[in-house]
């Protein structure tokens, strides 16, 4: 039998113009907030299985020339390749089962156990079944979507626990999910300070939208953060990317509120529903430390030289040790257990796409 | 604008009510209920005799916190309000315990009668002179008072919970209602009353809308006791500093005052943020001082120094109504104070104008000029060809230290960090593109992200505590922060002239409210932040002030040696022996 | 069987092949054992086994890496004798079986080495302690692909493992500056990251490893440099020390030197513990774990 993993396919003119199309809606803003990407990418991908060949080999080939040509094209659009890498773990997870492979206890890729336990038939590649795996996928995927659906209400559910009475907290940014996070700590009489972030407009809408809803809310600039922290209960933030080993990759301006946060031994929530999940650990400076448009600090007609540089950074890397807790779909863990999470989502084949 | 002066008449009137209130206080301390006490606290305003039965303990605290000053012009009808109150309070409860909405009915037409009092009395008052502020804040703790009561009936209301006897009937909290409903109509109008006259009393208040005026008072009301009644109220962390940020410094000033025109229009500069950062402002202080001694004329048979303290201190009352004094005007006004005791007691006035005006040059050359030369020079010598040297903010000294040590050949680029809020960096930008220097701007958001690429910090200070702690703009301690974890060694420059002796602990003790409307985008007019006013919950903060702990500096650069930032008592100890400040 | 004998051969693999680390040796060792040794109960080479392994822990070479490989190895054929039959079978079996393992310790390395490949980025500098062949593997990768490093490498007393290993980095074309130990807290500003060996790897995420890397890491932490732990899975151990006192003798002191019955307390320990605190990420072949993810592969495993 065919090995899965060493294949290479090129996507056909039909997935190409699927492909293009999805990466258009997304660059015109027709797709907006990474929860529309998710699902929009669901249905991408329901759309190429259907239309390509039904073995796993075929499929897991198709779907990963399809995550690389939308990495080319959005290399920070992090959310539709996670959602990608999901469904190829379902994949790879279904072909498993009916391969009826040797399963070597919980979940995949190499472990001392698998080391030690060697069998000859375990020591090659996993052979690629000729079934039509496709029904079962869909059935994944709805599971995903459903999840998806879900997601919201698993996270701010939490909230109740997470949050005390007469609380200060902080957030940073703006974020619909911590929106939603924050809105029923209004029965608990706690006060929630918005930093602006980079968005400066979309933060103060959420607040105008938090206050509006009976939460009593302080809007400050990022540079104040450190004054008012001393008298902060707690940060919840949602983060770009949740990666492995617990660091976190957010809006430009995260780090100085997780420093902040640290100094005042502040416990620092961040939401990362599992889309969020990023399977690298390496900040990635190419990537990672892109730039956006510099108007967003001054405009043109202010600069007064023309060797003047301005930067705008649109990422923050901030280490695993300035995250407390971080709250997911499937509840509560800590940084270091994320590499867990990880290991239970994606296959490590998927990790490089 | 300013008020007339009051006919001496109807000072006699307060100080006599005043001593009427005196007596008839001493006379129901003796009392052991609560319920008399309460009424004859907030006499003449609007009572909600209704809850007959002691109240918790919010209403003891609010009333201890309040200032038990009433309302001077009163005091006259302030013994027979008494016993009406009593007697009104007594058949409340009466009836109460036969569970009859009279009772009700009975509060409120003694409330009512109570507000027209109010109303009357009120229109006599003439607004005062500076020198009579209290009557002033009488006006203000009646408003407060009036407000208080509201906001104890509303929290009745809401809170329930402790405060709510069990068991009342329909009828009685049908009644409650309405009497809130009335006690808030009159509260309202109470207010409006008051605002036809313009206000004086420091922090000042935005003569527009009632409305506004009111919303102030409420939230100047609980000053530190967070009870249930914050519910009604603004959550403002900064309640015990000014919470209105006041741009029309000139109607504080009373007509006839005879403040010097230089003083006045360095108010106007100070109020309008023109002339800003710490240097400049002590600058313009010792300025206007300067012109002040010089155009100062000695009253007869005074003494020169006693009679140019006074109007100092009248001067200085003036400005720092206007914006707060920093570190270097207070310490500005120490040593000119000190020179100005140590004049000899028969010294001619044109001696003593020559002696001051000359300790003000030499000041001013001595403790800012020199200074920054030796600072500057100091620093430069920790630069380093190929340096990147992050600054934050706007600070002349740092912009001397930068362009000196670019002319005297020496290559680095300067990396200027800035906040959207306030102006200052793109100033600082301006001034240092102007003069040639290479550099980059970057958002406070983005100081993380540039770190890696910066060799060493260097801030400016616009004071520098005992315990070590820099006091600068909002901002830099997060600068610091950053700078600390990927360890660049982060120095303060900062003249000795801005040691001062007191000791915060955070950003929160001592500081100042900046306008909130900056934190508005002005590029767009549909801010969602554009009618903050009227929403209670929503309060942009803009903080002015930062305090950056000692753990996070490497090194203060003074004119008399680098020092690590734990010596500033050492300094300080220097100076008092030094300057007597 | 005797015990020189086995000596001897672990000897011998360790002189003839310079390049396999003293774990894998042992290994091979035990292997050659099952080999040459025929014996005809399972009973019988257990013990075969157990002399073996306890021969090469007094052969003056460091224990931690043999202890653990041997234990794994240990753990590895007792599967193996569970399923079969007849003894023979056992044996046939056995011996498969363990070279595939040794196979796959052998690849260990280059996995290791791959993965550490895109944590070097360009001009960036890093600093190693002692002499680690998994670490020189990664830089000559690193140099193969084109990479631009520094790296600073310090002598490591007693034995000046370091001053070989800065033979060989040169060798293979990389920029290498020898420094003392005791000038680490002053290089440590410069450089950008850590990269270590490990001889042990412990239950808590913490590893033992030569001399030194403690104060290392601890430096490390302070001046807020990430410390990267280059090792191969056969050297996860099941031990927890809580403190560097309770790391066991065998670990810190050569055989000869307990035997002498010295005053251990006057002896210079080869080994020290380094706590997971100080680590921020192990490469192993399993993948890129977090220290705490240490603890749950050996959990998998043993329990």
């Amino acid at each position: 039998m065919a090995p899965l993993e060493s294949l290479d396919i090129e996507l056909s003119e039909k997935h190409i113009e699927t492909v293009g199309k999805f990466v258009a809606d997304i660059r015109n803003n027709k797709l907006s907030g990474s929860e529309q990407i998710a699902e929009a990418t669901l249905t991408l991908v329901e759309k190429i299985i259907s239309e390509s060949n039904a073995t796993a080999r075929e499929l897991c080939g198709v779907l990963r020339a399809a995550a690389r040509r939308i990495s080319s094209s959005l290399p920070l659009e992090l959310v539709a390749i996670n959602m990608i890498r999901r469904v190829l773990r379902a994949i790879r997870d279904e072909n498993r089962a009916s391969v009826d492979q040797f399963q070597s206890g919980e979940g995949v890729g190499e472990s001392l156990q698998g080391l030690v336990l060697a069998t000859p038939a375990r020591h090659s590649i996993v052979p690629s079944t000729d079934q039509d795996l496709r029904e079962p996928i869909r059935d994944h995927i709805a599971e995903l979507r459903t999840e998806l659906e879900t997601m919201r209400s698993s996270i701010t559910s939490q909230a109740r626990e997470h949050v005390r009475a007469d609380e200060v907290l902080l957030t940073f940014g703006a974020s619909a999910l911590v929106e939603r996070f924050l809105r029923p700590t209004q029965n608990r009489n706690c006060k929630v300070v918005v930093a602006e972030g980079t968005d400066v407009g979309e933060s103060h809408a959420m607040a105008r939208r938090l206050s509006n809803s009976g939460v009593s809310v302080t809007v400050i600039n990022s540079s104040c953060v450190f004054a008012v922290m001393s008298r902060v209960n707690k940060v919840v933030v949602e983060v770009q990317a949740a990666m492995g080993g617990g660091a976190v990759l957010g809006d430009a301006g995260l780090h100085s509120v997780t420093l902040a946060a640290k100094y005042y031994k502040i416990p620092v929530v961040a939401l990362a529903p599992l889309y969020r999940m990023l399977p690298h650990h390496l900040y990635d400076p190419q990537n990672f430390g892109s730039l956006s448009s510099p108007l967003q600090t001054m405009e043109y007609a202010d600069c007064g030289s023309d060797s003047l540089q301005v930067l705008a950074p649109k990422f923050d890397f901030v280490p695993p040790d300035h995250i407390t807790l971080f709250i997911t779909n499937q509840g509560g863990s800590c940084p270091s257990y994320i590499y867990r999470l990880l290991s239970e989502i994606y296959d490590p084949k998927d990790y490089q796409i | 604008m300013s008020s007339n002066e009051i006919p001496p008449k109807s000072r006699d009137e307060i100080k006599a009510a005043r001593q009427a209130k005196k007596a008839a206080k001493l006379k129901v301390n003796n009392k052991t209920t609560e319920n008399p006490q309460l009424t004859k606290e907030i006499e003449n305003l609007n009572e909600n005799n209704i809850n007959s039965k002691p109240k918790v303990e919010s209403t003891d605290e609010v009333d201890k916190s309040v200032v038990i000053n009433p309302n001077a012009v009163d005091i006259s009808t302030s013994r027979e309000q008494i016993k009406a109150d009593r007697a009104a309070k007594k058949s409340a409860k009466q009836l109460k315990k036969k569970g009859a909405a009279d009772g009700e009915s009975n509060v409120q037409s003694s409330v009512k009668k109570e507000l027209k009092e109010d109303d009357s009395v009120k229109q006599n008052e003439d607004m005062t002179v500076k020198d009579v502020v209290e009557t002033l804040k009488n006006i203000v703790s009646v408003a407060k008072e009036v407000n208080e009561i509201t906001t104890k009936v509303s929290a009745l209301d809401l809170g329930g919970k402790k405060q709510e006897e069990t068991g009342k009937s329909k009828a009685e909290l049908r009644a409650e209602r309405r009497a809130k409903q009335e006690a808030q109509r009159a509260a309202k109008q109470a207010a409006e009353k008051k605002v036809v006259k313009p206000k004086l009393e420091a922090p000042t208040v935005n003569v527009d809308v009632p409305k506004k005026e009111e919303k102030v008072i409420k939230s100047k009301t609980l000053e530190k006791s967070k009870t249930k009644l914050q519910l009604a109220q603004r959550f403002n962390w900064f309640q015990h500093l000014y919470t209105e940020f006041d741009k029309n410094p000139l109607k504080k000033i009373p007509i006839n005052s005879n403040l010097h025109p230089a003083i006045v229009k360095l108010g106007v500069q100070l109020s309008s943020r023109v002339v800003k950062g710490s240097n400049a402002r002590c600058i313009a202080l010792l300025d206007a001082l300067n012109k002040m001694v010089r155009d100062y004329v000695l009253p007869a048979k005074t003494e020169f120094s006693r009679g140019l303290e006074s109007h100092l201190a009248s001067s200085l009352e003036f400005l720092w109504t206007t914006r707060e004094p920093c570190a270097s005007q207070i310490n500005a006004v120490k040593f000119f104070r000190h020179h100005l005791a140590q004049l000899p007691n028969n010294v001619d006035e044109f001696d003593a104008k020559k002696t001051l005006q000359e300790e003000i040059d030499r000041y001013i050359r001595e403790q800012i000029e020199m200074a920054g030369e030796a600072i500057s020079i100091a620093v430069r010598n920790k630069i380093s060809n190929g340096d990147t040297i992050l600054t934050y903010g706007c600070s002349s000294l740092i912009e001397q230290i930068l362009c000196e040590a670019w002319e005297a050949g020496l290559q680095f680029r300067t990396l200027v960090v800035g906040s959207r809020v306030s102006p200052d960096a793109a100033e600082m930008l301006r001034r240092l593109c102007a003069r040639g220097l290479p550099c980059t701007y970057v958002d406070f958001t983005a100081v993380n992200y540039v770190m890696k690429t910066v060799s060493k910090v260097v801030l400016g200070a616009g004071a520098l505590l005992a315990n070590g702690a820099v006091v600068s703009a909002a901002g830099t301690a997060g600068v610091a922060l950053a700078a600390r974890a990927r360890n660049r060694p982060v120095l303060v420059a900062c003249h000795t002239h801005k040691f001062i002796d007191s000791l915060y602990t955070d950003a929160f003790m001592h500081n100042q409210i900046g306008d909130p409307d900056d934190l508005l985008e002005k590029s767009d007019d549909n801010s969602p932040l554009k009618d903050w006013r009227s929403n209670l919950n929503l309060t942009p903060l803009n903080l002015t002030y930062d305090v950056t702990p000692p753990c996070l500096i490497t090194a203060v650069v003074t004119e008399l040696a680098i020092l690590p930032c734990t010596s500033a008592p050492v300094v300080l100890r220097f100076k008092l022996s030094e300057y007597g400040v | 069987m005797k015990k020189e004998e086995v000596q001897a051969i672990f000897m011998k693999i360790l002189r003839e092949e310079e390049d396999v680390s003293a774990g894998v040796a042992a290994i091979k060792t035990l292997l050659t054992v099952i080999e040459n040794y025929k014996v005809s109960t399972v009973r019988e080479l257990d013990l075969n086994l157990q002399l073996a392994v306890d021969a090469m822990r007094h052969c003056d070479q460091p224990v931690t890496a043999i202890s653990s490989g041997c234990e794994l190895f240990m753990r590895f054929i007792t599967f193996a004798k569970l399923d079969t039959k007849s003894f023979e079978e056992c044996e046939k079996i056995m011996l498969q079986r363990g070279n595939i393992f040794l196979d796959k310790l052998l690849e260990a390395r280059g996995k290791v080495a791959k993965q550490a490949l895109s944590f070097i980025c360009d001009g960036c500098k890093i600093l190693t302690h002692s002499r680690s062949r998994v670490v020189l593997q990664a830089m000559i990768e690193a140099i193969k692909a084109n990479k631009r490093f520094e790296v600073f490498i310090t002598v490591s007393a007693p034995d000046n493992s370091g001053e070989m290993m800065h033979k060989q980095l040169v060798a293979a074309g990389v920029d290498a500056t020898l420094i003392l130990d005791s000038a680490v807290g002053y290089v440590m500003e410069q450089v950008d990251i850590v990269m270590i060996g490990a001889e042990g790897v412990t239950e808590s995420g913490g590893i033992i490893n030569k001399i030194g890397t403690y104060s290392l890491g601890i430096a490390a932490l302070e001046l807020k440099k990430p410390v990267y732990v280059l090792t191969e899975s056969f050297k996860f151990s099941r031990i927890y020390p809580l403190n560097q006192m309770d790391l066991p003798k065998e670990f810190k002191y050569l055989s000869n030197t307990l035997k002498s019955g010295k005053d251990l307390s006057k002896q210079h320990p080869l080994v020290d513990y380094t706590p997971p605190s100080y680590i921020t990420l192990l490469f192993t072949d399993l993948g890129i774990l977090t220290p705490s993810a240490v603890s749950d592969e050996l959990i998998k495993l043993y329990l």
